[in-house]
């Protein structure tokens, strides 16, 4: 059995529920962090992946109970653990066992938000803990006092203490021996207990009053150095304490605790202010001396201490050691610690803190804020780090503002952040070259997604050249990240084969391997531009290598993300659902948005072929609530979906989806989801029949020909060759010979790198448009295309298209629609719909109603054997050059 | 600068120490420089001196306190003690 305890002091150092219960704790702060290494979000998690594995290795072969006591008052990194333990707990012998407080009044905001997760947890079981039955309060009373209650003083005490078994004990404690059925409680348990304190000597009381500001369990050198006497000279009063049942022994020598939390509370409560605040000084004091070799662990508490002499007006202290600790918990992972401990220096500091230093606190907070995902927090921290930097005139501090957060894709943060970049940057004199280096990486980032990609060319240049006079790993990593980024459309693949190389050798240089495998994962980019999924295969084994020795969930999900892809690219269907799965899997404890977005992309690839039921997607859109978090993604967050709606039949809900992007004209995606987004983006226009739309992504698409659907960072599924969807696009247009040319490059393409599953998509395109064509040996090539299709199709168990590609096969032959199918009003309609008339418009001139138009039109679309107007325009402009 | 403390308690006896010495062991704490024991008019006195009264107080709290419990024996009252910095220390070759 393992047993950690919270304390309800915030003194205790960051995860301590955690540095109780693992067997080696300094995971959890071994990780010794720049800070401004860019894998700080990746290395808590790998922290929180070890501590777990852990757990889960001092549980292999023999059952452990894990007892987190007053789980309520923990620090909220300890919390985050603890959620992420209930994430991972599968078939393990390690049972949880964690108490807290129901009363709102002992519960934080942040236990609240993790309760509501861990009870999620299909692992997860409450056991609501009631008093003592009558009877057993009785027994309880009775082997505490040692002797016998008559029933009525046994009904009285239970309904009294409600079978509080603290209550029981103490009011136990004080039954006279001749009233065994006399039982009288005191107005209240910390009057009672006050009343058993008074009775002590006068060291010992003084003694408990500095132990009760230590805290629930303390050093007993520390207790006796506070009221300075020499630990000898206590030891009576300790034994006193002992035998009154207010302190107790602990396992660590050395120390002692308090009774029950509600004693130390009723010795604290009895302490004058004035003597509180000396005891808390002296408490700090004797801190500093006593560890004076050893503070970090003890950095809190001793702010905590300070914190209280700062009522007297004495607040330098307070703030000089809130700092630390704030300072000391971020690089120990515990950024959400790190965010109460700068806060409180600036609310303890307030209103006399100089504009510099408030100005640095604020930057400082912006930081922990960051790390811990408090994105409004951290704008607005650094928004008046900012304003302060301003008046006093200081653009270094701007600078250090700008650096502390990333653009993300919103528009006025980025502008922001670049602004601040560049009034730093204009600074007198000059920044130096590493500082200036990183910078102007950071506005070149911001730039990118503020489309403002000369902006974004230029900075990033200059910021690795900087970098590299500078020889600054951290600046050189950062402008790399820059670079890539700005060139992370498919067309600077050249480029990016440099960066994406010297990326790698940074991390093998300076040993970092997440920074290796970064560099790993954008060659990889590259190959899936560049369609090269056989040299995809064969770098997977360096990657695995790499991934292991980085370690951690992220890693590991890349890896499978990977492999994920190039199955599903290969037509894999299985192995790539299982492998997507597992990806999904390892990030779910973390809760990591990125986890779904991969996921979500490659069930969309996969059920584009084999149909969206068979891969979940339609489930989790059900049951995942869009991410609003990442506005970088949120083009494909609507698209996407909309995608896997229209493909399952349900129109309606993909187009609500498609029209929350806005018009495909307006779409400006960040360059490495260009492709991408044009390809899913014109998949669904077709199936609404957004015309324009279509004809809007088709155009885009052919400047990307030669290249393939997949982004440019962080690949997670392949769409096939940009032909393949330029050529259906052409084809929903009616340009048949355009079609057929491009999908035919298509078909081409997908066999000779492997996609066998989109050779069969495009020969069913490709067939598809010869049927409609109808002219020479259309039908003929059209039905042998089909029946080759199929046979792909039903090999690789690609379902729709199995069904597609019959029923081309077993289509009759094509004749070309002739002008007498329609009536006489139908060929007026096929001529306004020529012209460019919206429904409205035909009804207009025609002195129709608007839903007569639309049937009409419909009519015209059934009877020609047309999917939409354009097909519509074509036909019409076909028979009058016939005619 | 090394520190000295001196105890005086009544009600115990040479006994009582014997039992507690025995429980510590033979193996002499860290940072003690010197151990006096002797009774006199019916109380233990003790003089200790050690490199530092952190020396002191951690031997008191971590090892002490538990050694008193396991022999059975509760700390008497300390009538009065002493406790200084100490200006001089010589130390003859002979233990008793």
């Amino acid at each position: 059995m393992v047993w950690a305890r919270a304390s309800e002091d915030r003194g205790a150092p960051p995860f301590w529920l955690w540095r109780q219960a693992l067997p080696s704790p300094e995971v959890l702060s071994a990780y010794g962090i720049d800070r401004h290494e860019p894998d700080q979000a990746t290395e808590r998690i790998a922290s929180f992946d070890e501590a777990t594995r852990q757990l889960f290795a001092s549980a292999a072969g023999r059952a452990v109970l894990l007892v987190l006591d007053d789980v309520h008052w923990a620090d909220q990194p300890s919390l985050l653990l603890l959620r992420h333990l209930a994430r991972e707990l599968r078939e393990v012998r390690l049972l949880v066992l964690a108490t807290y407080r129901t009363t709102r009044a002992d519960t934080t905001v942040g236990w609240r938000a993790v309760l509501a997760d861990l009870i999620r947890e299909p692992l997860t079981e409450q056991v609501e803990l009631s008093g003592l039955s009558a009877a057993d309060t009785v027994r309880c009373a009775e082997a505490v006092s040692d002797m016998p209650l008559s029933g009525a003083a046994g009904a009285a005490l239970h309904s009294m203490t409600g079978g509080n078994p603290f209550f029981v004990r103490e009011v136990a404690r004080t039954l006279p021996a001749s009233a065994g059925s006399d039982v009288t409680v005191p107005a209240s348990v910390i009057e009672l207990i006050t009343a058993r304190v008074e009775r002590l000597s006068p060291l010992t009381r003084r003694l408990l009053g500095a132990a009760a500001v230590l805290g629930e369990q303390f050093a007993v050198a520390v207790a006796a150095s506070v009221i300075d006497q020499p630990v000898i000279a206590c030891m009576q009063s300790f034994e006193e304490a002992r035998d009154s049942g207010l302190l107790e022994a602990t396992a660590t020598a050395g120390e002692r605790r308090f009774g029950h939390g509600l004693i130390r509370d009723a010795v604290e409560a009895c302490l004058p202010t004035a003597e509180k605040a000396d005891l808390h000084r002296m408490a700090a004091q004797a801190i500093e001396r006593r560890y004076a070799s050893q503070l970090a662990p003890r950095l809190a508490d001793l702010a905590r201490h300070w914190a209280v002499v700062a009522v007297t007006g004495e607040r330098a202290n307070a703030i000089e050691w809130a700092v630390r600790a704030g300072h000391e918990a971020v690089r120990s992972l515990a950024y959400e610690e790190g965010a109460r401990l700068f806060q409180m220096a600036l609310d303890i500091g307030d209103p006399n803190l100089g504009d510099e230093q408030r100005c640095r606190l604020l930057i400082d907070l912006a930081d922990a804020q960051w790390r811990s995902s408090d994105l409004e927090g951290c704008r607005t921290a650094c928004e008046k780090a900012v304003a302060i930097a301003q008046r006093i005139r200081r653009p270094d501090l701007i600078g250090d503002a700008a650096l502390t957060v990333e653009p993300i894709g919103d528009l006025a943060w980025d502008l922001n952040v670049r602004r601040w970049c560049d009034d730093a940057l204009s600074a007198a004199p000059e920044p130096e070259a590493a500082y200036r280096a990183r910078l102007l990486a950071r506005a070149a980032e911001a730039s990118v997604y503020l489309g403002e990609h000369a902006a974004a060319d230029q900075a990033s240049r200059t910021a690795l050249a900087l970098a590299d006079r500078s020889a600054d790993g951290t600046a050189v990593i950062a402008a790399l990240g820059a670079r890539q980024l700005a060139c992370s459309g498919p067309e600077n693949l050249a480029e990016r084969d440099t960066i994406a190389a010297r990326m790698v050798e940074m991390g093998l240089g300076l040993r970092r391997r997440t920074t290796e495998l970064r560099g790993r994962l954008w060659v990889i980019d590259i190959l899936w531009e560049r369609g090269d999924l056989a040299g995809i295969a064969a770098t997977l084994g360096r990657l695995e290598w790499c991934a292991r020795q980085a370690g951690g969930p992220f890693s590991r999900w890349h890896l499978l993300c990977t492999k994920a892809a190039l199955a599903q690219a290969r037509g894999e269907f299985t192995a790539a659902l299982e492998l997507g799965r597992t990806a999904f899997d390892t990030l779910r404890a973390v809760g990591h948005p990125g986890a779904t977005g991969a996921y979500m992309s490659l069930a969309t690839a996969l059920g584009h072929h084999i149909g969206h039921d068979r891969t979940g997607a339609l489930t989790m859109l059900a049951d995942t609530p869009p991410d609003t978090t990442e506005v970088r993604d949120e083009l494909l967050g609507h698209i996407g979906p909309a995608l896997v709606l229209a493909e399952s039949g349900r129109l309606d809900d993909a187009a609500a989806a498609y029209r929350r992007a806005g018009p495909a004209s307006s779409w400006r995606p960040p360059p490495y989801f260009r492709i991408p987004a044009w390809v899913v983006g014109s998949l669904v226009a077709a199936a609404l029949g957004e015309d324009d739309d279509v004809a809007v992504l088709r155009d885009r698409l052919l400047a990307d020909r030669g290249r393939h659907a997949v982004t440019g960072a962080g690949n997670a599924s392949y769409f096939g060759p940009v032909e393949l969807h330029s050529g259906r696009a052409a084809a929903y247009l009616g340009r048949w010979d355009d079609a057929e040319s491009e999908l035919t490059v298509a078909a081409g393409t997908c066999r000779a790198i492997g996609a066998a599953a989109f050779a069969v998509e495009a020969d069913c395109e490709l067939a598809a448009v010869l049927t409609r064509r109808g002219g020479g040996d259309d039908a003929e090539r059209s039905r042998q295309l089909a029946r080759h299709a199929a046979a792909g199709a039903s090999e690789l168990g690609m379902r729709p298209w199995l069904q597609r590609a019959r029923a081309l096969a077993q289509a009759p032959s094509p004749r070309q629609p002739t002008a007498s199918t329609l009536t006489a009003r139908e060929l007026e309609v096929a001529g306004l719909v020529a012209a460019g008339n919206s429904n409205r418009e035909i009804a207009s001139a025609l002195f129709l109603s608007e839903r007569t138009a639309q049937n009409h039109v419909q009519h015209i679309l059934t009877k020609l054997g047309l999917a939409n107007r354009s097909q519509i325009t074509s036909w019409v402009i076909a028979r009058q050059s016939d005619e | 600068m090394p520190y000295t403390h001196i105890s005086h308690v009544p009600g115990h006896s040479l006994g009582d120490y014997q039992a507690v010495a025995d429980v510590l062991g033979p193996e002499p704490p860290a940072g003690r420089l010197a151990l006096i024991v002797g009774e006199a008019d019916g109380a233990l006195h003790i003089v200790d001196v050690w490199d530092s009264k952190a020396h002191a107080d951690l031997f008191a709290a971590e090892r002490l306190m538990p050694a008193f419990q396991q022999a059975g024996l509760k700390p008497g009252p300390a009538e009065s003690y002493l406790e200084f910095d100490t200006s001089v220390l010589e130390l003859g070759a002979r233990t008793a």
